[in-house]
Order: structure tokens, then sequence, then C-alpha cells
């Protein structure tokens, strides 16, 4: 009991300093001509897709979408056969990377940490790692893209938004096919 | 006890990514060879999608097969079997998919590391 009680205690002192970080950038405003102070939160992916597109809810549902077509797509759910079915675990994982790959890929906060990354590297760089020894193939990338490109059109993304989206993605086709 | 701290600020240390914050669910794939009926996909898609629980479908009738992306914490693999066989009056079983060649690394060890992170992450 008095053990438990010590592992609490220690718990809460360790968790209170990262409650105390607060990471939000804000600006402080001054309106012209009066003395009233407003603080506006800047967002520095205006103009993005990821900002267009719903920020990470419009991301959040375009990768639902997507991981639906990936796994019922007899060309290339056999390279994703790990995630698939044999732990929850496994699957959170596969569902939170393509996530961060999609909200780093449409210019929102460049956030993935899945297979391939190092610090410092671009998502081109960390893709050419991550599919290394994998021998993807022209048919199986067009696959793939065909998949997003039926998510983007579920989710009814502007016609501006799909192309650019879609050419980030053939943009890292290189990185990718064949290595 | 040494090893709980050493876990326990690790899992902390960083603030959660925008996909650690993300309501966690999972995905299941079934097969529909039983289905002898065509006009039946399209009807078990609408079902599907009007069920509460399921975010994503995808129908494909060709292959006979439909995956399902859900919340794992309001609706099961079972139930969503159980209901597709209900509704199509045919047997429905989960599909199991076979590695082709070399597999995406995703997951995995990662799979179990994660894991550990959110259940010790207090950041949220």
């Amino acid at each position: 009991m008095k053990k438990a009680k010590l592992i609490l205690i220690g718990s809460a002192l360790l968790v209170l300093p990262f409650f105390l970080v607060n990471c939000t950038k804000t600006n402080t405003v001054t309106e012209p001509g009066t003395n009233t102070t407003t603080t506006v939160t800047a967002n520095p992916y205006a103009g993005s897709i990821f900002s267009n597109e719903g920020s990470f809810a419009g991301i959040d549902s375009l990768n639902t979408h997507f991981v639906a077509n990936v796994v019922a797509d007899n060309n290339i759910n056999g390279i994703f056969v790990a995630a698939f079915a044999s732990s929850t675990n496994n699957e959170y994982n596969f569902i939170s990377s393509l996530y961060n790959f999609f909200v780093t890929a449409t210019g929102g906060p460049n956030i993935y940490d899945g297979p391939g990354y190092q610090p410092g590297n671009s998502l081109s760089t960390s893709m050419k790692t991550v599919h290394h020894g994998m021998n993807i193939t022209q048919s199986q990338f067009n696959s793939l893209a065909g998949d997003l490109a039926n998510a983007i059109h579920t989710c009814k993304w502007s016609k501006a938004d799909s192309v650019g989206l879609m050419g980030a993605a053939a943009g890292l086709a290189p990185d990718v096919i064949g290595q | 006890m040494v090893l709980f701290f050493v876990l326990f600020i690790w899992a902390n240390w960083n603030a959660p990514t925008p996909a650690d914050k993300l309501k966690p669910k999972i995905f299941a794939l079934y097969n529909l060879e039983n289905v002898k009926n065509p006009d039946a996909f399209s009807q078990l898609d609408t079902r599907l999608k009007q069920t509460s629980g399921i975010l994503a479908t995808c129908m494909k009738p060709a292959d006979k097969i439909v995956s399902v992306v859900f919340y794992p914490d309001v609706i099961n693999t079972t139930d969503i079997m159980n209901k597709l066989s209900q509704w199509s009056n045919a047997p429905v079983s989960i599909k199991t998919i076979v590695a082709t060649g070399p597999t995406c690394p995703v997951a995995g060890i990662m799979g179990d590391i994660s894991a550990i992170k959110r259940l010790l992450c207090v950041r949220n």
C-alpha cells in the first residue's frame, strides 16, 4: 500500500512539469485607434492543402477512407500484411503512420516519424529508406495512387487540392518504385 | 520500480503527436464469396455505412470482399461479420491476407512499443 502511494506521488511529481509546458505560439495584437488587445493564434499552414481540407480532422477522414481502399485492394494488400489482423496495436500503428504521412505531405506540421524516419530527413529520404529492398513495381504504385484518388473523391476535396496531393504522391514515385 | 519511472518519463517526454490524440480505429476484411445475389453488395455497403462505429468501407463485388474501418470501442469484428451474414443470408468470414513478398515494415514490434507509450502517456 505504501509502495503504491509512493508510485502515485512520484508519478504526479514527474507529470507536473509536462503540464506546465505551453507550446502554443500566439501573437498579441493591439487594434488601431483603440486600447483593445487581442491574442491571435498564428496559422503557419494557411493556404496549404492541409489547411484547405479541414486540417487534422480532414486528413483523418481522408486517411480512414484510404486505409479502407488499401485493405480491399488485392494488388497491394499483401505488402501490408504485418499490419493486418495480427494485432490491434499494429493496426493502430499502421493507421497512425499513414495519418502522420498525410499531414506532412499536405503541407501541415512535419510529424512523420514512421519507418524510414531519421531526424532532419525529408519525406522523400524517409520513403527511399523505408522502401529499400521491397522492389515495389510501377503497377503496385499505380494501385496505391488509385486508392488515394478514390479516397480523395469520397472526401470531396477541391480539384486544386486533389491535383496537389496526387502530384506530391507522384513526386515520391522515384523514392518508392524499384528500390 | 526504476524501470517503471524510466518508461514513464520516456512515454511523457514528448507531447503526444496529433496521431496519438486520434480515437483508436482498426480495420477488417470480410470474404463475401457466399453472397450470390449481385445486387446485395451495394445494399450491404449502404447498411454498413449506416451502422454506428463504422467509419469507412470499400466494397469490391468483383473480388467478393469488403473492408471496414471502425471504432473498436463501438463495434467489433465479430459483430460486423454477424451483421453481414444476417443481411446477406449467407455465411461471411474474415479474410486473411497473405504476404506476396517483402512487406511494409510498419507495425510489428513498433505497434507494441506504441501501445506501451499510449498506456503510460498522461499528456493528452
